[in-house]
C-alpha cells in the first residue's frame, strides 16, 4: 500500500473539496485527530521496517496503529488513550501477534513518543460499485510537535490500496485537474516524498532512526595517541550522555545497560591510557567513574536477575517455581530502591559536575592539551603494545588457574578479558576489520564461558542472601517470614544454580586450551604488526 | 501465522457471516487477517466488498502456482483486512487440486509466502466434504463449524468431525452454536444439549436482523450495529478462538 502527499496549504480547502467531489470522492465531516509516532530509543522499529501510532480521533476511540512488514496495518483498539508524552511499555498490550512482533523488533525495549502531528481530518473513500479504490484524507490545521520549521498547514494524502494503485494514480490526475481548472493551482503534480508522519519528522529534526550508537569513530593509526584515545574517549561520552536520562528515569533496562557499557570502556581506556592521558586528569576520572559505576551496579545485577527470573526458573519444577514468587517481589523491591539510588545519583551535583568538566576537557582543543610521555606516538603503535600486553596478561592468568582456584580468580581473568576486548573493539580495526573481527569472536568464545561461570556464581550467591534476608526480615519490612516451601525451593534453585557453575567451570580449561592456541595467538600478533606499522 | 478455516457440510449455516466477523473482530485486536474465500459463490468477496473474479489467471492457476497468490490479493472496507477473493473457476477447485499433484498438502504450501504479511488467515469453505475441504483441514490450525441447532445440523457436525478424524494431521476442531432462534423451544433444547460437548464454544450466535443486514450493508455486523448482540457474540467468538490458537 503506497500513499502519496501533497502539500495543498496554497489551496482554498472548499476547492479541494469540491475538486475531491467532482473526482468522485465524498469526504466525511473533519475530525479533530492526533497522530504520536512511537519508537525505541535506538530505533528498533524502523530498523524491522515498522511504524507505529497511536491515534485519538476527537474526544471519541483511541487506536494505535502499525504499518509495515507487509500486509495490512494493523489496528489495536485501546480503551484509552495513551497518557501524553510517556513511554509506551509494550508488555502492557494485549498477548497477541501485534504485541509478540513488536516486542521482537523493539527487542523489549519500552516506546517512546518521537513526534505528535494533530490536524482536522476529513477522510473519504473512492468505490467504484461499492468497491474501495482509494482513500484520500485531507489533513487542515496541521500542528507538528515538536515544532518544526515551517511545513505545510494543509496536505491531501491519496493512500492506494493493494492492487489499485493505478486507481489512486488516476484520482490524483482527476484532482490535479480540477484543481487547475478551479484554482490555476500545479501543486498535486508533485507529491512530497515520504509519509505525512515522516515528513513531520524530517521538518521538525527528528531522527525517527533513533540512536544508533555508540558509533565506532574513524582513526588514523599514525596520529597521535593522545588524540586518538580522547577520539574514543569522546564516543564512550556521547553514549553516556545519551543513556543518561533513559537511565535516571529507568524507561526501559536497556538505558542503564548502554549507559554502564559506556562507563565500563571509559573506565578501562582511562586504565590502559598510562603515558598518554596527562596523569591527572586520567587519576582524577578513573575515581569519578568509579564512583559512577559503584552506584549503578547494584540495579543492572538485579535488573538482569529479575529480567532472567523466568529462565532461572525454569531450572525448577513449576510447583517450586510457584513457591518463589517472594523471592521475584523481594528482588523486584530491591531492584526499585536500587534504581531510585540511581536517579539520585546521576541527578546529584556530583555527576553533574563529573559530567560537565569530563565533557569540558574533551572538548578542550588537542593541541591545548598536554599529554603524558607516550602522547606524541603513533596510535597504533601505543594500543598495539598495550593489546599485546592485556592478551599476555589474559594468558598468564589462565595459565595460572587450578582446578582448586578460587571463583575469584576466573573473576578476575573475565574482567582481563573484558579489558582486552574493550581495546580490541575499540582500536582493534587499526589493524584490519575482518582480523579484528576474529580476535574479538575468539575471545568471546572464552568470554562466554566465564560469563556462565560468574553469573551462576553471582545468583546463587544473591539468592542464597535474599532467601537469608527474607527470614532475617521476619516481616517487619518486607512483608511476611518466607513459607517453608519457598526456602526449599529457593535451596534447590541455588544447587541447581552451583551445577550450572560448576558445569562452566568443568568447560573452562577446554574453553582456555582453544584460546592459546598458537593460531589464534598468531591471529592478534599480526593483528597488532598492521597497526603498528 | 496462524489458519482458521469455517467450514461446514450443511449450507446455510452462517459460515461466511462467522468468516467475516471472525476477521473483523481480529483485525481489531490489532492481528493483520486475510481471509481467503475458497466458496464459488463469492458471498465472503461480496460482503468485504471486492470483485468477484481473480485478475491474474483462474482457480487451476492459483493452485498450480502459475498465478502469484499475493497479486490477487485485495483491500476490502475492513481496515486491516484483505482478501483473495472468489471466483467461479473455483467450482473447479477439487479437479485442481488433484491435477497439481499432493491435493491435501497445497492450500498450506500456497500460503507459506505470506506467512509473514499476515497473522491470521481465514479460509471460507464451500459447504460440503470435498477435496478442496480436506485440503482446507489440513492447512488450517482449528476449523471453526457454525451449528445451527438443529438435529440435521447437528448430523452434519458429527459427519465433519469423522472427516477431520480421518487425518491425523487434521486441526483442531471446534463448533459454535450459530443463527439460534430463542423463540423455537427445540432450537434452545438442541442448542443446551450442543453446549455440553467439549468441542462446542461458549459463543451463540443469534438469529438477529443485523446478521441478515450484512448482505445490503456489505459488511460486518461491527461497521453498522456496533452495540447489536450479533456484535457482541461475534467478539466474544473472536476471543475464544483467539484463545485457542495464541
Amino acid at each position: 500500500m503506497t500513499s502519496a502527499v501533497f502539500d495543498a496549504s496554497e489551496l482554498p480547502v472548499g476547492a479541494v473539496e469540491e475538486a475531491l467531489r467532482s473526482a468522485g470522492v465524498e469526504l466525511e465531516l473533519p475530525a479533530r485527530l492526533q497522530r504520536t509516532r512511537y519508537d525505541s530509543f535506538d530505533g528498533g522499529l524502523w530498523r524491522a521496517g515498522l511504524q507505529l501510532e497511536t491515534r485519538a480521533h476527537g474526544a471519541q476511540a483511541h487506536t494505535l496503529r502499525v504499518t509495515g512488514g507487509g500486509g495490512p496495518s494493523a489496528q489495536l483498539f485501546l480503551a484509552t488513550a495513551l497518557p501524553q508524552g510517556t513511554p509506551l511499555q509494550l508488555t502492557a498490550l494485549p498477548r497477541g501477534p501485534l504485541r509478540s512482533r513488536l516486542l521482537a523488533a523493539a527487542k523489549d525495549r519500552a516506546l517512546l513518543p518521537q513526534l505528535t502531528l494533530t490536524s482536522h481530518r476529513a477522510s473519504g473513500t473512492l468505490e467504484v460499485d461499492g468497491i474501495p479504490q482509494a482513500v484520500v484524507h485531507l489533513d487542515t490545521d496541521l500542528e507538528v510537535e515538536p515544532a518544526g520549521d515551517g511545513g505545510p498547514r494543509t496536505t491531501i494524502e491519496v493512500e492506494a490500496l493493494p492492487g489499485r494503485d493505478t486507481a489512486a494514480e488516476a484520482l490524483r490526475h482527476r484532482l490535479a485537474a480540477a484543481l487547475r481548472e478551479t484554482t490555476s493551482a500545479a501543486g498535486l503534480d508533485a507529491p512530497l516524498q515520504g509519509d505525512g508522519l515522516r515528513l513531520a519528522a524530517t521538518r521538525a529534526g527528528v531522527d525517527l532512526r533513533g540512536w544508533r550508537g555508540p558509533l565506532r569513530p574513524e582513526l588514523d593509526r599514525r596520529a597521535p595517541a593522545l588524540v586518538g584515545v580522547r577520539t574514543v574517549l569522546r564516543s564512550f561520552a556521547d553514549a553516556l550522555d545519551a543513556n543518561w536520562q533513559g537511565t535516571t528515569d529507568h524507561i526501559d533496562d536497556a538505558f542503564l545497560h548502554e549507559f554502564r557499557v559506556a562507563l565500563r570502556r571509559t573506565r578501562s581506556l582511562l586504565a590502559q591510557s598510562r603515558r598518554v592521558l596527562p596523569a591527572d586528569v586520567r587519576r582524577d576520572q578513573r575515581d569519578a567513574f568509579r564512583w559512577l559505576g559503584t552506584v549503578t551496579s547494584s540495579a543492572r545485577d538485579l535488573d538482569v536477575y529479575v529480567a532472567s527470573w523466568q529462565e532461572l526458573t525454569d531450572l525448577l519444577d513449576p510447583v517450586d517455581a510457584a513457591e518463589l514468587e517472594p523471592v521475584l517481589a523481594h528482588l523486584a523491591g530491591q531492584r526499585a530502591e536500587a534504581h531510585g539510588e540511581v536517579a539520585r545519583a546521576l541527578g546529584s551535583d556530583r555527576a553533574h559536575q563529573l559530567r560537565a568538566s569530563w565533557r569540558a576537557w574533551l572538548e578542550q582543543p588537542d593541541d591545548q592539551v598536554t599529554g603524558g610521555r607516550r602522547a606524541e606516538e603513533p596510535l597504533g603503535r601505543v594500543v598495539g603494545a598495550r593489546i599485546l600486553a592485556a592478551q599476555e596478561r589474559v594468558l598468564e592468568r589462565g595459565r595460572s588457574i587450578r582446578a582448586d582456584s578460587p571463583a575469584t580468580e576466573l573473576h578476575e581473568l573475565r574482567k582481563d578479558g573484558k579489558r582486552l576486548r574493550y581495546l580490541l573493539e575499540a582500536f582493534g580495526h587499526l589493524g584490519g576489520r575482518k582480523r579484528s573481527a576474529a580476535t574479538i569472536t575468539h575471545l568471546t568464545h572464552l568470554q562466554d564461558n566465564l560469563g556462565a561461570f560468574q553469573d551462576a556464581h553471582v545468583q546463587a550467591e544473591r539468592l542464597r542472601m535474599v532467601l537469608a534476608e527474607m527470614t532475617a526480615d521476619g516481616g517487619s519490612r518486607r512483608g511476611a517470614s518466607p513459607r517453608p516451601g519457598t526456602l526449599e525451593a529457593g535451596a534447590r534453585l541455588a544447587t541447581a544454580l552451583d551445577r550450572q557453575r560448576e558445569q562452566a567451570r568443568a568447560d573452562f580449561d577446554a574453553r582456555f586450551a582453544d584460546y592459546r592456541r598458537k593460531r589464534a595467538r598468531r591471529t592478534l600478533t599480526e593483528l597488532v604488526d598492521r597497526m603498528s606499522r | 501465522m496462524k489458519v482458521v478455516a469455517t467450514a461446514s457440510i450443511k449450507g446455510g449455516v452462517g459460515k461466511t457471516a462467522t468468516a467475516v466477523n471472525l476477521a473483523a473482530e481480529a483485525a481489531r485486536t490489532g492481528v493483520r487477517v486475510l481471509v481467503w474465500d475458497l466458496d464459488p459463490q463469492g458471498s465472503a468477496t461480496y460482503l468485504l466488498r471486492a470483485e468477484h473474479r481473480l485478475v491474474g489467471g483462474d482457480a487451476a492457476d492459483l493452485v498450480s502456482g502459475d498465478a502469484e497468490l499475493a497479486a490477487e490479493i485485495r483491500a476490502t472496507s475492513v481496515e486491516g483486512v484483505h482478501v483473495l477473493p472468489s471466483d467461479l473457476s473455483l467450482r473447479a477447485l477439487d479437479r485442481n487440486l488433484d491435477a497439481a499433484g499432493k491435493p491435501r498438502r497445497r492450500l498450506g504450501r500456497l500460503l507459506v509466502p505470506l506467512e509473514t504479511a499476515y497473522d491470521l488467515v481465514v479460509l471460507d469453505c464451500p459447504p460440503g466434504a470435498s477435496l478442496g475441504i480436506e485440503s482446507a483441514l489440513r492447512a488450517a490450525d482449528l476449523l471453526v463449524v457454525p451449528v445451527v441447532p438443529t438435529t440435521l445440523a447437528m448430523l452434519t457436525f458429527a459427519q465433519l468431525k469423522v472427516l477431520a478424524a480421518e487425518d491425523a494431521k487434521g486441526p483442531e476442531l471446534v463448533a459454535h452454536v450459530s443463527m439460534l432462534d430463542r423463540r423455537k423451544a427445540l432450537q434452545r433444547e438442541t442448542a443446551t444439549q450442543l453446549a455440553q460437548q467439549d468441542d462446542v464454544l461458549e459463543t451463540v450466535v443469534p438469529n438477529t436482523t443485523a446478521v441478515e443486514r450484512m448482505g445490503p450493508e456489505r459488511a460486518p455486523v461491527r461497521a453498522f450495529a456496533p452495540r447489536s448482540p450479533a456484535t457482541a457474540a461475534y467478539a466474544q467468538l473472536w476471543e475464544e478462538v483467539a484463545t485457542r490458537l495464541w
